[in-house]
């Protein structure tokens, strides 16, 4: 749809709050007109796009964004993305806040204003529904099932992901100026 | 909702005399059976044995030397290896024989999801006592959580087997005697933590542990009988028998006397007894109580319950499954032992040495909507004629004639009346691609500018095959008839209670399939330099023949003046009257002369020898834009 993308680009850019180890690729579409804040260490992939049209976005250290999510604010509360958190490809993120170190997998939908706490996992095409609240340590899998992780490996984790993220760095050219100015 | 059109072809092992060993080799030319009998018989697909004999073609074989197709009933399946699917490794039969049918290496799957699990470094934070666990990268389930966690990253089978074992060990030190190593066997030890408290020391032995005893014993047993393994022999067989007797001559003993010193048995073996026994099922108080404290996430779901051998409640019973054996298998014709499937035997290579697929030696069929867009395959409209495009395909490297033969009125209690415009037709040899295009390219330079773009066509006019007036179309090695159904008007159900000596209409009824006895005759060379191919060696050609049924499911019947037809012709106008034509019609419907109706481009198909199904696409659209 080419109107559309012409339009995105005339839109105002969202004020921002970048940190300077972070890595946003050039195509990455950032609109709105409230705040998006990027702490360090954090990656954008191309074509992820985030909108604060209705409040502001704030995504914590060592994130991973990757292509084609839609990270998006549901209200004035804005969203809160923690820690560690991986968002994976196709992901529709409206929720009010994602727990640190939680991985949303491909094709997960979380509805507007919902909840996700800390190191949970969302399954690929799982769905949390609108205001839902998903405690800590929740793992979404399969058919709409539940259970509690009680692995321990929150932190290997976090690890790989750190890993992760410095190989990205290499990868990704970045082009945070372009949202700066 | 079974995907429209099916095709199916029905193995002749149905008849159950096919299925007799073929005489000799010499039958290896033509099977010649004209008997007339058999085609009087119209194969019925709605009969009860008729499922069991309809495949795809896809999923048939051919015997070569019994000239026959071979259905997954009459081939013989023998096993070329066992291998692991997981870490890929072959297992060989001997270990299947005694560890089982699961992977002895480090493959399991998750207990609760499936996945399979991955040894993975703990973390150091974590409660585990040793430095790996099993991990399930899905669903996080690990093998920390049932407390179980590993010293090394390798032979996960044997550290998991000797932790699980443990516990029940110290009740009986007799047990523990009884068992090798602890790879001899997986099998996870008993669910139950409560530990049954029967008084007896034989009858705290969990199954499992009974089962270790009972297998030690007969590995005993079996080892002073030599090398063979498959117990045999006269030898190995009167041992066999002796096991159940606590005296070595038991070849000398009868069947009855063993039977009475049944008291002895009991140093040997543990007595029989009901596996509820040591199930604590005289007390479920202790169940719920644990149901109540661990709440629904506890318990185990009923699959995952299933799949476990010792199908335990709650999930801190669960274990991980070791990986389930795959195997290569290698078929055989039942009826003369020929090898028809071989693959490769090692287990990373996916290639065949042999593979005798129907598919390369009897036609395909393919059926389709003459006109796709006015009648969907769900809602056939009752007593209305409908078209259906049969396209005969040809795998052989020799043109073949083909023969149809379809009952007027399907069997069943609501036939279908059946029409095949062209039974007889003659489809070209599957030929190499290029030698075509090469020979067509220089036939279309001199032919007329009409000709082109159906190469096959000129070739076969080239032919002088006698049936081109009412062949469809044809192409390289392929020919396409029409075939005519009318489906019957199935009277509304509840409305007449009246009729209660009829059956209740069926699903079933309301199928449109149609038997069709495919007929194929050709001449091809002379393959083999065997004995009596030498013999008869002046002959150079050999004419052959094959028949089969098959049926070809071609849609639902729907209501009578459905809502989907009336809206199909709405929309497309006087396009859709074709093929929802009323039955009046004649039916020496051909290309050269369309009876079609008023909408249809009749200069289309006369003027030019362009493709018809071209045209009719032409005129289509030709239709819509008007
Ligand atoms: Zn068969
Ligand atoms: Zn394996
Ligand atoms: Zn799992
Ligand atoms: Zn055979």
């Amino acid at each position: 749809m080419p109107p559309r993308s012409r339009i995105s680009v005339e839109v105002a850019k969202p004020p921002v709050d970048f940190a300077p180890s972070i890595v946003v690729a050039e195509t990455a579409s950032l609109a709105g007109t409230h705040r998006i804040r990027i702490a360090a260490n954090t990656v954008i992939h191309p074509r992820a796009k985030l909108n604060s049209a209705l409040g502001p976005i704030t995504i914590g250290r060592h994130c991973i964004i990757s292509e084609r999510t839609q990270i998006t604010a549901p209200d004035s509360q804005g969203l809160t993305i923690g820690d560690g958190v991986v968002v994976e490809v196709n992901a529709v993120v409206e929720a009010r806040e994602v727990g640190e170190g939680t991985a949303v997998e491909v094709g997960v939908r979380i509805g507007k204003g919902a909840v996700v706490g800390k190191n949970c996992k969302l399954s690929p095409l799982t769905r949390v529904a609108d205001a839902e609240v998903i405690p800590d340590n929740t793992v979404l899998y399969g058919a709409g099932e539940r259970r509690v992780d009680a692995s321990g490996t929150a932190g290997a984790r976090r690890k790989l992901l750190e890993r992760h993220v410095d190989s990205l760095r290499v990868l990704i050219p970045s082009n945070a100026s372009k949202w700066m100015s | 909702m079974a995907p429209f059109p099916t095709i199916h072809i029905s193995c002749p092992c149905n008849d159950s005399i096919s299925i007799a060993p073929s005489k000799s080799s010499a039958s290896r030319k033509a099977p010649e059976h004209d008997d007339p009998e058999e085609s009087d018989m119209t194969f019925d697909p709605g009969s009860a044995r008729s499922n069991f004999s309809l495949f795809p073609l896809e999923n048939l074989l051919y015997c070569e030397d019994c000239n026959q197709i071979r259905c997954p009933r009459c081939v013989h399946d023998e096993i070329v290896c066992y291998f692991c699917p997981n870490c890929l490794f072959e297992v060989p039969s001997s270990t299947v024989k005694t560890e089982g049918n699961r992977c002895t290496r480090n493959c399991f799957s998750c207990p609760i999801c499936f996945a399979s699990l991955s040894v993975t470094a703990a973390d150091e934070s974590s409660t585990s006592t040793s430095p790996y666990i099993l991990l399930c990268p899905h669903c996080f389930w690990s093998s920390a959580e049932i407390g179980i966690s590993f010293e090394k990253p390798t032979s996960i089978t044997a550290q998991l087997a000797a932790k699980l074992k443990l516990p029940s060990l110290q009740p009986s030190s007799s047990s523990a005697s009884s068992f090798s190593t602890p790879t001899e066997s997986y099998f996870p030890a008993s669910a139950s933590s409560t530990t049954p408290t029967i008084a007896s020391v034989e009858t705290t032995l969990t199954p499992e542990e009974m089962y270790a005893r009972l297998k030690t014993h007969y590995a005993t047993q079996r080892a002073g009988s030599g090398t063979d393994e498959f117990g045999t022999s006269p030898g190995a067989l009167s041992r066999l028998m002796g096991l159940y007797s606590s005296t070595l001559s038991g070849s000398k003993r009868t069947f009855g006397t063993s039977l009475g010193v049944g008291k002895q048995t009991a140093k040997q073996k543990p007595d029989w007894h009901e596996y509820e026994h040591v199930q604590p099922t005289h007390d479920e108080s202790t169940l719920i109580n644990k149901m109540r404290t661990v709440g629904f996430t506890g318990t185990t779901s009923s699959q995952q319950r299933i799949i476990q051998p010792h199908h335990p409640l709650f999930t801190s019973q669960l274990r991980p499954l070791a990986a389930l054996l795959r195997t290569k298998r290698s078929k055989r014709c039942r009826a003369c032992r020929h090898i028809l499937v071989k693959p490769e035997s090692k287990v990373t290579t996916t290639r065949f040495r042999i593979k005798l697929v129907a598919m390369n030696y009897i036609p395909a069929l393919t059926i389709s909507l003459l006109d796709p867009t006015s009648v969907s395959y769900h809602s056939l409209t009752p007593l209305n004629t409908h078209q259906f495009l049969l396209t005969v395909t040809n795998p052989l490297f020799d043109p073949i004639n083909v023969t149809l033969a379809t009952p007027q009125r399907t069997p069943g209690r609501f036939p279908t009346e059946v029409t095949i415009l062209c039974p007889d037709f003659e489809v070209g040899a599957n030929t190499d691609v290029w030698d075509e295009a090469l020979a067509s390219a220089g036939a279309t330079s001199g032919a007329p500018t009409g000709v082109q773009g159906s190469q096959g066509k000129s070739r076969r006019t080239g032919k002088k095959t006698g049936n081109t007036g009412t062949v469809w179309d044809a192409g390289r090695n392929w020919t396409t008839v029409v075939i005519e159904i009318v489906p019957p008007l199935i009277p509304v159900e509840g409305g007449d209670s009246d009729a209660e000596g009829e059956k209740k209409i069926t699903e079933l009824d309301r199928i449109v399939q149609i038997p069709v006895c495919v007929r194929v005759e050709y001449e091809t060379e002379l393959e083999r330099e065997d004995s009596l191919s030498a013999l008869s060696g002046r002959e150079q050609k050999e004419k052959r023949e094959h028949t089969y049924w098959s049926v070809l499911g071609l849609g639902r019947i729907g209501k009578f003046g459905g809502v989907k037809s009336s809206e199909g012709s709405d929309t497309l106008g006087s396009m859709d009257s074709m093929p929802t034509r009323p039955m009046g019609r004649p039916s020496s419907y051909s290309v050269n002369k369309p009876s079609a109706g008023p909408g249809l481009g009749v200069d289309a198909f006369g003027a030019s020898g362009m493709g018809a199904a071209a045209a009719v696409a032409a005129a289509v659209r030709g239709g819509r834009k008007a």
